[in-house]
């Protein structure tokens, strides 16, 4: 049977292989055919992976063999692919950034355990901004990758190789990590689906921290089905990261959303291009047609979040990036002494965003600041989410676009942090109260004469990815 | 922002910056602090609980099964072979005193 893997689904995959329509083996290569195709040819190419595994077929036969025995699970045999910040035992992982060039991880992240346990195909490890920073992925230090759609644009960011990967078929499921938007963003400037789970659902055991109270993992895929499958074999409590929550934790949402909250004022305060309002306006109108009731709801505070983000990620990441100095793991440069170690290994290893977040991370926690930025902040933050807690009375989800337009040229933020801090503006806000948010494909708008895709974006209550699935499922005419 | 400053916090984060990036940092910083103050017109109550979702405090017991060291050294060989300078099972770095 000839497989295509721009089309084929997880679920559809786990029938054809259990019903032996084709095996891993003959799977995994035809993902391994894409990648030499379009990820990595001769000349150009998308360039998503910084590596391919060489034991990708070994590993598909070896689910070959569980199918055979009858003890296939939903992703057995099924080709995933990693972002670089993710540690896999025995592989390499530089998280986007020459500091880490080299670096092998020691042990599997509790999300690997998990894709092994099921006998999962990890195919290898995606590009991504340094560090997760960034949205656009031309922040790595390895060089950018392209958007399949458009290869003179950016695929997103900072997960932008887990994106492209899903769009091009060199997988069928990728992981990312979502921080301000890393997974959203990119899923909507490539078309595809990306889930942000509600903070402490998934393990961040593995995952390199950039900010502990923002991060979370989560799923690409080329449906909203295809994203659940990968949620619900990720998901849970895990000892080994003591912010993981018990979905049995909370009072369940409601069983069926009805009631979709649209932030109008706030929308109408961002400049959007008549196009892309016109997309999400339309998109209003499906939802309408579909059935439920659009409530409109006020979140008085969510206009500061992004400033909010951008003072409480670079504090937290200044902390968690405290680690690479040279001494444990990654680059090592010698200075005069240790503190020139210090000095040189992370001057030299860490790449221009990186150093601008740790000099403002650095900034908004030193003494004399930390009042007037950090704990102002962190005030701020709080009542961000006491809003959405609040309109949540009146809705069962809350509606968005993912980003204010569709993928930009490479080169054209790189050099004006403050514009690419500003594509964050609708999704940072569910990284600062812990929600849960998906962006589904929502249409396309015309830039030089060429279609890019644009997203819708679905936001829940805390552990409300049931509601997120429901909707996202009916508005793409999904069974 | 100064260049005082900028060397301040530099070297609080143990980080060398080229003259170049000194200069380019004082507009880079000044742009984006200017675009964080926006938080400092928030009306909020400063001194609430502080929470993410529904996380809340964990503990596990200091003493085995739940808790307390794992056997000596059996980790060491593993996390050794990615420091860039060791020595008989130890991490070597100069004078720290």
């Amino acid at each position: 049977m000839k497989i295509d893997t721009t089309k084929l689904t997880i679920a559809d995959a786990r029938k054809h292989l259990d019903a032996g329509d084709f095996t891993a083996v003959e799977l995994a290569q035809a993902c391994l055919d894409v990648i030499k195709e379009k990820d990595d040819p001769p000349t150009g190419g998308i360039k998503a992976f910084l590596e391919v595994f060489d034991d990708v077929l070994e590993q598909a036969a070896h689910a070959d063999k569980m199918i055979r025995a009858g003890k296939s699970q939903a992703l057995t045999g099924i080709p995933i692919a990693l972002k670089d910040n993710m540690l896999m035992k025995g592989k390499r992982a530089t998280a986007g950034s020459k500091i880490l060039e080299g670096y092998v991880a020691p042990y599997d992240s509790t999300l690997v355990a998990k894709l092994k346990a099921q006998s999962a195909v990890i195919v290898g490890r995606t590009n991504m901004d340094e560090f997760a920073m960034g949205s656009s992925t031309e922040n790595s230090a390895y060089g950018p990758t392209a958007n399949p759609i458009d290869t003179t644009r950016v695929p997103g960011g900072s997960s932008g190789g887990s994106a492209a990967a899903v769009l091009m078929g060199a997988v069928l499921g990728s992981f990312g990590s979502d921080t301000g938007g890393s997974i959203r963003q990119p899923a909507a400037l490539c078309g595809i689906v990306g889930l942000k789970p509600t903070y402490g659902s998934v393990s961040r055991h593995g995952l390199m921290a950039l900010g502990s109270s923002l991060d979370i993992i989560g799923p690409f895929a080329k449906n909203v089905e295809d994203a659940q499958i990968l949620f619900d074999a990720t998901k849970g409590k895990d000892p080994l990261d003591s912010t993981t929550v018990d979905e049995s934790s909370h009072t369940p949402t409601q069983k069926e959303p009805k009631r979709i909250g649209v932030p109008r004022t706030f929308l109408n305060a961002n400049t959007l291009a008549d196009d892309v309002r016109a997309n999400f306006d339309a998109s209003l109108t499906k939802l309408e047609e579909l059935g439920y009731e659009l409530v409109d709801i006020e979140l008085p505070n969510v206009h500061y979040s992004v400033p909010t983000y951008y003072v409480v990620l670079p504090a937290e990441a200044s902390s968690n990036l405290a680690r690479f100095d040279g001494m444990r793991f990654g680059l090592h440069e010698d200075g005069e002494g240790l503190l020139g170690d210090y000095l040189k290994t992370r001057g030299h290893g860490f790449g221009p965003e990186p150093r601008r977040r740790i000099m403002i991370g650095t900034y908004v926690l030193s003494s004399g600041y930390y009042d007037a930025y950090y704990n102002r902040a962190n005030a701020v933050r709080r009542a961000i989410t006491n809003d959405f807690t609040k309109a949540f009375e009146l809705c069962d989800v809350i509606v968005m676009p993912t980003t204010a337009g569709p993928a930009f040229k490479i080169g054209e933020k790189v050099n004006d942090p403050v514009a690419m801090y500003l594509e964050d503006i609708f999704t940072v806000s569910s990284n600062l109260t812990g929600m849960p948010a998906i962006s589904i494909p929502s249409g396309t708008v015309a830039r030089d004469g060429v279609d890019l895709p644009l997203g819708l974006q679905i936001i829940a209550p805390h552990m409300g990815e049931e509601s997120i699935f429901d909707v996202g499922k009916k508005f793409l005419g999904e069974k | 922002m100064t260049p005082e400053e900028i060397d301040h916090l530099a070297k609080l984060a143990r980080m060398e910056l080229t003259e170049s990036e000194k200069a380019s940092l004082v507009g880079d910083m000044h742009n984006i602090l200017g675009f964080i103050d926006a938080i400092k017109e928030a009306d909020v109550e400063m001194n609430a609980d502080a929470r993410t979702g529904a996380v809340s405090n964990v503990f596990r017991d200091d003493d085995p099964p739940a808790g307390g060291p794992h056997e000596g050294g059996i980790h060491t060989d593993a996390l050794l072979a990615a420091a860039p300078v060791s020595e008989s099972g130890f991490l070597k770095v100069k004078k720290i005193l």
